[in-house]
């Protein structure tokens, strides 16, 4: 299997946390404040810039580093 | 002074004293320049049938008390709310501690100083000190460049360096402030409903206009559509056959975007106040996530000094295009379109700079979150709109207003 890079890995990471705590894409973008569109690109490209990952982290009360965990 | 400079003056302080927007009645906008410029009230200095319907409809206030310069008539607003009498306190108090990051002058302080000929307006005090926030963004980029490889660019330097950041401002009168725009949506409501499902008496019609002036309610998916009586008239079928219980989450009171109330520390004294707020208005979940994320961090903007250049096709055609310029080859296109794009990264502020609120600070950042983890709740009624049913709702209320105006 391929190696993921971090942007991918934090795309993967935020795919779970939605499915974890809402019951849509769209939900989620709505009460991120998130165009749906950056939220799909997030998803399937991965994140490239570190305040988004930041931002996210801290909407969902993680550690920046948690979003380069493979689970 | 003449009849119609009476009448001038007479308006003129009803839109002031409810903060209405004088726009296409008290100055226009140049298409070119974009600056305000005045206009007379009443051109040609005629007060027409025509002029006081449109002042009516905007002030709440009917045409003969705005012939007759009835005071008392145009106060009646003021006595039923109590919003008016404090939020240009809420002003000062803002705008203060916004431009002067300090305590507001009570009365008396600004009295002696006004006897004294004190200066009480100093310059903010910077409370940062640009090199040292730059020293902590790199060592934050390096640290974040353990797991996100490229964040830090070893041997070069940021360059274009800024930062941004948020405080807290204090309005002690903010719940009693807000609790009387809370009436006041609720009584448009009320009457929104009543206009539906029966009919408006003329008193309540006015109430109505001028509630929609105060509040800048509009119909989300038709921004340009005013809910003044007599679109609700026009929209009346339009809107009974849609579903009643979600009603209210097609219309935006945007008057609770532009107060920003969230900046003031005492909005969060109480939860249920602040999930009525979010509730009305969901854009505002975003605004005060956003806010809450700049009072405990400190925004870095800069371009690393040995960054490479992007190439952005869409923005130098549109640039291109804004110019007129004459077609350019493909390779003139793509060297025209490269640029350095701005990287971002937040730094933590240090206890020290928190300063009082730490309470305040944990209590918002768990209210941003999601609503599973004890954050704000949404409403899912709107995200479930797909684009189509929002250019549907648009069209279809365009034609109505087309059929019926």
């Amino acid at each position: 299997m391929d190696k993921k890079t971090p942007q991918q890995l934090a795309g993967i990471t935020l795919r779970r946390l939605i499915k974890e705590n809402y019951d849509s894409q769209e939900e989620f973008a709505n009460d991120f404040g998130m165009e749906i569109r950056t939220v799909s690109r997030y998803i399937n490209n991965g994140i490239n810039k570190i305040d988004a990952i930041q931002e996210l982290a801290d909407f969902f009360d993680m550690e920046f580093a948690d979003f380069f965990k493979e689970i | 002074m003449k009849k119609v400079d009476r009448i001038t003056k007479f308006v003129e302080e009803i839109f002031d004293s409810y903060g209405l927007n004088k726009h296409g009645f008290f100055y226009e906008i140049d298409d070119i320049s974009w600056d305000e410029y005045p206009i007379e009230l009443f051109p040609g200095g005629k007060v027409t049938n025509f002029d006081l319907e449109r002042i009516s409809i905007t002030t709440g206030i009917s045409k003969q008390d705005i012939l007759n310069l009835n005071y008392d008539a145009a106060k009646k607003y003021y006595k039923k709310y109590k919003f008016f009498s404090l939020y240009a306190d809420y002003r000062y108090a803002y705008s203060w501690q916004y431009n002067y990051k300090s305590k507001v002058p009570t009365a008396e302080e600004r009295l002696i100083a006004a006897i004294f000929e004190q200066n009480i307006y100093k310059d903010a005090i910077a409370r940062y000190n640009k090199e040292e926030i730059k020293q902590r963004a790199l060592t934050q980029l390096k640290q974040l460049d353990n797991d996100y490889p490229g964040a830090f660019h070893e041997g070069a330097d940021l360059t274009e360096f800024q930062y941004e950041t948020e405080e807290f401002i204090s309005y002690q009168y903010c719940e009693e402030m807000v609790n009387s725009l809370i009436e006041a949506v609720e009584q448009f409501k009320k009457l929104f409903l009543k206009e539906l499902l029966d009919e408006l008496n003329e008193e309540e019609e006015n109430e109505l206009n001028f509630l929609v002036s105060f509040l800048d309610v509009i119909d989300r998916d038709v921004p340009s559509l005013d809910l003044r009586y007599r679109n609700i008239k026009i929209l009346k079928k339009f809107y009974t056959d849609e579903c009643i219980e979600h009603i209210f989450e097609h219309i935006k009171f945007r008057i609770l975007l532009w107060t920003q109330f969230w900046r003031c520390k005492e909005f969060y004294n109480n939860t249920n106040f602040v999930q009525w707020y979010v509730s009305i208005l969901p854009e505002t979940k975003y605004e005060i996530r956003e806010f809450s994320q700049n009072i405990r961090k400190i925004r870095c903007a800069f371009k690393w000094s040995d960054q490479e250049p992007v190439k952005d096709e869409i923005f130098a055609d549109l640039f291109n295009e804004s110019l007129n310029e004459k077609e350019q080859s493909s390779e003139e296109k793509l060297n025209s379109s490269e640029y350095i794009p701005f990287n971002f990264v937040y730094i933590e502020k240090k206890p020290s700079e928190y300063s009082d609120k730490t309470e305040v600070i944990k209590k918002i950042k768990q209210l941003c979150g999601p609503a599973k983890k004890g954050g704000l709740k949404l409403s899912p009624f709107r995200c479930k709109l797909r684009p189509f049913d929002r250019i549907d709702r648009y069209v279809r209320i365009k034609r109505e207003v087309e059929r019926n105006g």
